[in-house]
């Protein structure tokens, strides 16, 4: 079996498949070649894209796989894709490539679930505010955008087109009415070849940050007995209607009033499987597989049991808008306590190609209570260094009162800003190590040796933003402290941190040219600025976006344009310049250091 | 190479009374440094800062490496003197920067303006002997109101040497740095003047030879001190300034980049710690100096891996000699077991030739009451056998270190390379004394003498005046034998805690490694 995909969902099928006796074949693109699926399964070929069909069954020939299970993104859910596995003789582990194709476009869904009797969100009519814009072809929340008034509409449509467009090489877009309060309530369908569909209970994924998913749990706190009887039947309904085959997640808003409406059908294996997996004592991905083989789910009701949540550990900044963040995995710790399925290790480069989700951590406990605790324990535990993390954000959510008590709905969002207060704790416990890095100045001679002692030597640590002065000669406090490139990461069950050695001297030179650099991993998106064009401090030279986020980089200071280094459509990192000015006159009088290019655009 | 054995007994009575005794020297060696980097105190410091300045230690800290040590030398000079302040007003001393080894002077600018007093005419003149012997670049960080006025005699016609200092390093390729902070004026404008490289901080620095009130005194020329002598103008306008510094730290960054450019070659290899506890050396040097103790357990406590490989072990056995380690740099040590007799200043003199054909350095521990007295010796030619030890001390030319780890007296003082001989370094223990000979010997001798006289005119002896007498004297000699009164008077380069004499040790050859170490086979004729 050929598994079309990367990261963790490759690692995590060619498990169940080792467990059954099928051999895994990996594919990756030539710069993913050293990410642990490609040694993680039985053989690899090279791919030219995990997006490009035909390189994909090419390999599934050349190895000589009979199979093709395609995980979840990329080509999951592309009804061409499966098409030419079909035709290739190949058996692609999902539904069929006329129900994808059915389901892929949301406004053709709605109508299919009209027609199987499930309710769907009341369509935007003229005049009634909030409205949800949403890509007919989208998904995962890109292009999203939530209207409350009739003066932003004609913008906000204009903007979510552009975005689709971009996206999924498709501008159609769906408005409707958006519910307010409502809870993301998803059910886990299986269809077999025989005609069968079951469900699988539901997932409670109201937890979101810019309209994905960070947090699953099932049961979801707020379904009753009876809404569970009537969602669980709605999606089994569905399903039957359009003949679905394998695995599927139809998706639902929960409103406050009981109300249910649905939403999406999701044609692939979820990333929140496992959750589901933790209560039903199931193995979805061996279910896929035997139905995909012929077996029917004839007499299968599985029961749940207990209380499974999971969290998604990201590669990004939730203080600064959840932003992507780039870099080496220097330091990889999972916990030892829930399941673990992650597709990074120790030394991994976290780029901005792929997803920048590290890792799930899912706990399973008798009751939600226990699981959440444990859960918050596994994230307390887990170090990750060398990027920023979410890390410390799902464990505010998790302790937060209205996630504890059931509260979090899809428009809920933890006020969050990084907890500062053990900075200093941190600082201290990495300025030892710091000055051990400072080399001695004589052999056997103690660094910072004084005769005659004026005051304690003081080490500038940053950490974020801050600048902390810290005694070097302290007792280090009680702390996990990781090599990470140049700085430290420190780490505690309370808090981690990166801290970096922050330079005495700075460079107080006089620029006479800017240049303007990315300030994060993106995608050029427009190139504003002309060579030889006259910019003011203020003016945008380049729009990149990154992680479904547009940014605007602009010039800090007057000038001309004298170098562009960048074309729409390149893929820049961190610190890559993209444009320099020239000053226009001399700065040599009175420019005061500040014609820098800055990191504008949030 | 011989690993020593240690002979101290922990749990003995003379241990530990020492232990307590030096324990307490230590403790107040520390208050007495400690006074000394208060600068000008609380008020005139606040006041320092207040301006935005950086507190002259401050500067010495930001322009020193990371890390680096920090030797600094005679910390406590007009320390307790008439007239003056711990440290004479001038903060001295080795470390690194930019990974080279300097001698970095910086003005006291908290006290008295950063104006020079005697004593700190004497330490800048030993930080200029420093620098040149050993080849150091100097950095100043500069500060000062000039001349104490008030005390202008004894200053102003041996002053005018430490400008001379300075082109003669830089005649011999060691370069001086001078980074103005504030006002260098007059004869001070002759710091930067004479300097190989000068920064200077903007709307800080102020150098001229004379100040607006002068000029307009002596021309009636109306100016200001930013137009007349700021760091912008000697930067565009005179070319005195090198470098237009944006502010304080800036300077420093400069004078750091400035250094980089000189050439080194530091070494670095791990090397082996003593076998024994530094600390035990306080349980070891005798509190009472009359007691003598095995220099052995000294050196077994300051020598790489506690090894020496002794040198005529069975013969002249008052003096002890023999080479080791030290950080790595290799030593010929010389230290005193007891008087010197004829057969151990015969030895040490063949000692120090044994060096200087091999080039290595010279570490002196000193801890001597003189030569032996007595009919037997001088006739067994104590003298001819000293002169022999004095000739070969004057006349060696490898680096010489000296720690004077207990008495000084007499004559020993001089075959053990005292101050007089030119030692590269010379540092103290707090238990150190010094002086022709000891308090209660002088005012004996000198009790004999009156006596003598007495006797001689007949005079009656009132015993109770002469006890007196004696008393007084050998007070006056007590005191002045003082550690504390010889540090002030830059007899000594500062005093240490003991259990750091390694690190000095390791500094101080590390500095003198600078310079080639060459020794010499030519001497003054010796008396066989």
């Amino acid at each position: 079996m050929l598994v079309a995909n990367r990261g963790e969902i490759a690692l995590r099928i060619a498990r169940t498949a080792r467990a059954l006796g099928i051999a895994t074949v990996a594919v990756y693109e030539a710069d993913d070649a050293r990410s642990p699926h490609v040694r993680g399964l039985d053989l690899a070929l090279p791919v030219r894209s995990y997006l490009d069909a035909a390189s994909i069954v090419e390999a599934a020939r050349l190895s000589g796989a009979d199979a093709v299970h395609p995980g979840y993104g990329f080509l999951a859910e592309n009804a061409d894709f499966a098409e030419a596995c079909e035709s290739a003789g190949l058996v692609f582990v999902g539904p069929a490539a006329s129900v994808i194709r059915a389901m892929g476009m949301k406004d053709a869904a709605r109508e299919a679930a009209v027609k199987a009797g499930v309710a769907v969100v009341p369509a935007y009519t003229s005049g009634e505010f909030p409205v949800l814009i949403k890509a007919a072809a989208g998904g995962g929340g890109r292009g999203m955008r939530i209207v409350r008034s009739a003066g932003e509409l004609d913008g906000a449509v204009e903007a979510a087109r552009g975005e689709a467009e971009r996206a999924f090489g498709n501008g159609t877009l769906l408005l409707e009415r958006f519910v307010e309060g409502a809870r993301h309530i998803e059910v886990q369908i299986f269809g077999d070849q025989q005609g069968n569909v079951i469900h699988l209970y539901e997932r409670d994924c109201s937890v979101q940050r810019r309209h994905q998913k960070v947090i699953e749990e099932s049961p979801s706190p707020a379904v009753t007995p009876q809404v569970r009887e009537r969602i669980c039947s709605a999606a089994v309904a569905l399903g039957q209607a359009i003949g679905y085959t394998n695995a599927g997640t139809v998706e639902f808003l929960l409103a406050p009033s009981g109300e249910f409406y649905f939403i999406e059908m999701n044609t692939r294996i979820q990333v929140e499987h496992p959750v589901t997996e933790l209560v039903s004592g199931l193995d979805l991905i061996r279910l896929q597989i035997e139905v995909a083989e012929g077996r029917s789910l004839e007499g299968l009701k599985p029961a749940a049991a207990g209380h499974a949540i999971e969290a998604r550990l990201y590669a990004e900044d939730p203080a600064k808008g959840f932003m992507p963040s780039a870099g080496t995995l220097h330091v990889w710790r999972p916990p030892a306590t829930v399941r673990v399925d992650a597709g990074v290790e120790e030394g991994s480069e976290i780029g901005v190609r792929y997803d920048p989700m590290l890792a799930k951590f899912t706990a399973w406990a008798r009751d939600r209570e226990s699981a959440v605790r444990k859960l918050v324990h596994a994230l307390r535990s887990t170090v990750a260094a060398g990027v920023e993390t979410n890390r410390e954000y799902l464990i505010r959510v998790l302790e937060s009162e209205d996630f504890r008590d059931g509260r979090a709905h899809t428009g809920w969002a933890l006020d969050y800003g990084r907890d500062d207060s053990r900075d200093e704790l941190m600082a201290r416990a990495a300025a030892p190590h710091f000055a051990q890095r400072v080399s001695q100045p004589l052999p056997g001679v103690a660094r910072y040796w004084r005769n005659n002692p004026f005051q304690d030597p003081v080490m500038a640590l940053g950490i974020g933003d801050r600048v902390l002065e810290i005694p070097v000669n302290v007792a280090s406090t009680h702390m996990g402290v990781y090599e990470c490139g140049p700085g430290l990461y420190v780490h505690s069950i309370d808090g981690a941190a990166l801290v970096a050695r922050v330079e005495r001297f700075k460079q107080t030179a006089v620029p006479t040219h800017g240049t303007a650099s990315s300030p994060m991993p993106g995608l050029v998106l427009r190139v504003l600025a002309g060579l030889g064009q006259a910019v003011k401090a203020g003016d945008a030279l380049v729009v990149l976006e990154a992680m479904k986020m547009e940014q605007t980089i602009k010039t800090a200071i007057d000038g001309r344009v004298s170098a562009v280094r960048v074309k729409p459509g390149d893929v820049v990192s961190p610190g890559q310049t993209l444009v320099e000015v020239d000053a226009e006159n001399d700065a040599g009088e009175g420019a005061d250091g500040h014609a820098r290019g800055t990191k504008n655009g949030e | 190479m011989q690993v020593l054995r240690s002979t101290v007994d922990r749990e003995s009575e003379q241990y530990r009374t020492n232990h307590t005794w030096n324990s307490a020297a230590v403790a107040r060696l520390r208050e007495e440094l400690r006074a000394s980097t208060l600068g000008g105190g609380q008020k005139y410091t606040a006041r320092h800062k207040q301006r935005g300045r950086l507190l002259p230690r401050e500067r010495v800290e930001l322009l020193l490496d990371e890390g680096s040590y920090f030797l600094e030398i005679a910390p406590l000079a007009g320390n307790g003197m008439e007239g003056e302040s711990a440290g004479a007003g001038v903060i001295g001393g080795i470390g690194l920067v930019s990974g080279r080894e300097c001698l970095i002077i910086a003005n006291e600018a908290t006290l008295k303006g950063g104006a020079t007093s005697e004593a700190g005419l004497w330490k800048n003149a030993r930080l200029a002997e420093i620098a040149l012997e050993n080849e150091l670049p100097v950095v100043m960080l500069v500060e000062s109101a000039g001349a104490d006025l008030p005390v202008q005699s004894k200053i102003f016609v041996p002053g005018g040497r430490g400008f001379r200092e300075i082109t003669r390093r830089s005649r011999k390729r060691i370069p001086t740095i001078s980074v103005v902070f504030g006002s260098s004026t007059a004869g001070g404008a002759y710091l930067p003047g004479m300097s190989d490289y000068v920064v200077m901080v903007k709307r800080q620095a102020q150098v001229f030879l004379a100040g607006p009130p002068l000029v307009k005194m002596a021309t009636g020329e109306v100016s200001d001190e930013e137009s007349l002598g700021g760091a912008e103008m000697h930067s565009r306008v005179s070319g005195l300034s090198d470098y237009l510094a944006e502010d304080e730290t800036d300077a420093i960054r400069i004078a750091r980049e400035i250094v980089e450019h000189f050439r080194h070659g530091r070494r670095h290899e791990a090397v082996a710690e003593p076998l024994f506890d530094a600390d035990e050396l306080l349980g070891i040097a005798a509190a009472d100096l009359r007691v003598p103790f095995e220099i052995r357990d000294v050196i077994a406590r300051i020598a790489d891996a506690s090894e020496f490989d002794e040198f005529k072990r069975e013969y002249g056995q008052t003096l002890v000699t023999g080479w080791a380690r030290v950080h790595g740099f290799p030593v010929g040590v010389l230290g005193n077991n007891g008087v010197l007799m004829p057969e151990s200043s015969a030895k040490g003199a063949q000692f120090i030739q044994l060096c200087n054909q091999q080039n290595i350095p010279l570490l002196f521990l000193q801890n001597i009451t003189g030569f032996m007295v007595g009919r037997a010796y001088e006739e067994a030619g104590i003298i001819r056998h000293g002169a022999k030890l004095i000739n070969a001390v004057s006349n060696s030319t490898v680096p010489a270190i000296t720690v004077m780890v207990g008495g000084s007296f007499g004559a020993g003082n001089y075959a053990m390379c005292g101050r007089a001989y030119a030692p590269r370094f010379l540092f103290t223990w707090p238990n150190h004394r010094i002086a022709v000979m000891g308090g209660p010997q002088l005012a004996g001798v000198m009790d004999i003498i009156k006596r003598d006289a007495m006797t001689k005119a007949q005079v009656p002896i009132d015993e109770g005046q002469l006890a007196a007498a004696r008393q007084m004297l050998e007070d006056q000699i007590n005191r002045e034998s003082d550690c504390y009164f010889a540090t002030a008077r830059l007899w000594d380069d500062g005093i240490i805690d003991p259990r750091d004499t390694r690190t000095v040790l390791g500094i101080a050859l590390s500095a003198v490694h600078n310079a080639p170490v060459e020794g010499t086979m030519e001497w003054g004729v010796f008396r066989h």
